[in-house]
């Protein structure tokens, strides 16, 4: 039976779903009896799903528009 | 220019930790391309390569500006044995605790205050969905020594976040037994 320190090692590859089953098998046979690495697994998921869903550092287009034009402008400028 | 301006100004704030900063550099980078236009040869994506140069341009000011700051790889030793401290369970539905604004500001806050070298790996993995090799090429770090930034930066925001989504108070679990 692996230990937490062992689960955590793997935790990364587990959330990538890029382990050897066999490594999978025990990993979640280890979930199975631990709430610790349960609840981290899942809040980890959680946490990955929230960024992927939530429209963070967003650049309005108003703010992008200044930028665009200036280039541009250089760019005229040197004849690119 | 503007299909490739959100990716950019991400990966810009990432690194720099400033909005306005970044929005600086957005010029410089999109100027670099141009400029380096005719040395793309395709061999690898024409985002992928822009990180890249977005990447350099903020390196560069970050040297400038802030020489104590490092990406290296040489400090891939530090990302092992973090343990988390916060490891109550989450509500099932996290997001719906809060407003799509409340939502947005509080992510973003929790990932100001990681150090670069985490946001940004976060940013191309999670945020832009690169894959991991592309991630590791942008931030030039092996595949091995990004995967474990990468699960450390993870672990971060978890932590930072972990006190806004509890459940309702049930025991909380122990802490890790090693």
């Amino acid at each position: 039976m692996i230990s937490c320190s062992d689960f955590m090692a793997e935790i990364g590859n587990y959330l990538e779903g890029d382990v050897a089953h066999n490594l999978r098998a025990q990993l979640e046979q280890h979930l199975a009896h631990c709430q610790t690495c349960t609840v981290l697994v899942d809040s980890t998921r959680k946490t990955l799903k929230i960024v992927t869903d939530t429209g963070t550092f967003d650049l309005p287009e108003a703010a992008f528009r200044p930028i665009a034009e200036r280039v541009m402008a250089r760019i005229r400028e040197t004849g690119e | 220019m503007n299909r490739h301006s959100q990716r950019v100004y991400r990966i810009l704030i990432a690194l720099l930790g400033d909005a306005e900063e970044a929005r600086d550099a957005m010029q410089d980078t999109f100027l670099k391309a141009f400029q380096h236009l005719g040395g793309f040869e395709g061999r690898s994506k024409f985002s992928t390569w822009l990180v890249s140069i977005a990447s350099n341009t903020a390196i560069q000011r970050l040297r400038e500006r802030r020489p104590l700051e490092s990406l290296d790889e040489s400090e891939f030793e530090a990302e092992e044995g973090f343990r988390p401290r916060q490891v109550q369970a989450w509500t099932e539905n996290p997001e719906q605790l809060y407003s799509q604004m409340e939502l947005r500001g509080l992510i973003e806050r929790s990932i100001m205050r990681l150090p670069a070298k985490y946001r940004i790996v976060l940013m191309l993995r999670d945020f832009e969905q690169f894959s991991t090799e592309e991630s590791a090429a942008a931030v030039n770090l092996g595949i091995p020594a990004f995967k474990a930034r990468l699960l450390r930066g993870r672990l971060m925001l978890r932590e930072a976040l972990s006190p806004h989504f509890v459940a309702p108070a049930k025991g909380s679990a122990k802490g890790i037994a090693s």
